[in-house]
């Protein structure tokens, strides 16, 4: 009889540490995604800052590539 | 109890066990693989970043380098601009300082141009033409009509 309540008391533990885990790895998992996600997002507002100065450099340099093509001609 | 139900409860204790085991190593294994996934993506847009920042110092080294260059064409041509008028303007002085009579007359009339007396002039210093004068050159060059050469003469002559 007893040993039935060993068992039962044993699956129980083991549901009960499972469960804990399980929340606190996604919890861990979770808070590291967020941060992951705000540098991310902080890496991507300089992308898009970059894209536009690249854009910007690229039509001076075809202004100037321009004024230079017409100077040597 | 007998010893059969015994070694029974034993087994399941020992199942209980080895499952919850087996259950957290595949746990930790998600959990690894789910930070492993973000940290990738990550890179990936670090990556990009990087990427995009050696571009655009590329783009602003090339953008320098033209604009250094254009700047050097700009200042030789200037140079050249001037050199060219004070060239000519030397030309220019030297015509009107040592031109014979006759041809400053044909000059104020209007029949010869500047440019003439300056490609006269050059054919002289070119060609082997030496004992050759100016106006003579013109003539031969066809720039003036003997005769209005002739006339100017007389003309400068009288005064």
């Amino acid at each position: 009889m007893y040993f039935i309540l060993w068992t039962l008391l044993l699956l129980v533990f083991c549901s009960w540490f499972l469960g804990y885990k399980y929340i606190q790895m996604h919890a861990e998992i979770r808070a590291r995604e967020h941060k992951i996600i705000a540098k991310e997002a902080r890496i991507k507002e300089m992308i898009k800052g970059l894209e536009e100065e690249k854009e910007k450099l690229e039509q001076e340099i075809q202004e100037v590539s321009s004024e230079l093509g017409q100077m040597k001609e | 109890m007998d010893a059969w139900d015994l070694l029974i409860y034993l087994m399941i204790f020992l199942a209980a066990v080895v499952g919850t085991a087996l259950a957290y190593a595949r746990m930790l294994d998600w959990k690894k693989r789910n930070i492993k996934l973000l940290e990738q993506r990550l890179a990936e847009t670090q990556k990009h970043y990087n990427e995009l920042t050696k571009e655009v110092g590329d783009l602003k080294l090339k953008k320098n380098r033209l604009r250094s260059e254009l700047q050097d064409r700009k200042k030789v041509q200037d140079m050249n601009s001037e050199t060219r008028q004070k060239e000519q303007e030397h030309d220019q002085e030297w015509a009107e300082d040592q031109l014979p009579e006759s041809l400053s007359y044909l000059l104020n009339k209007g029949i010869v141009e500047h440019k003439h007396i300056e490609k006269a002039r050059q054919y002289l210093e070119k060609g082997d033409n030496a004992g050759l004068a100016v106006e003579d050159a013109m003539v031969l060059l066809g720039f003036v009509q003997p005769e209005d050469l002739r006339k100017a003469k007389k003309k400068v002559q009288k005064d």
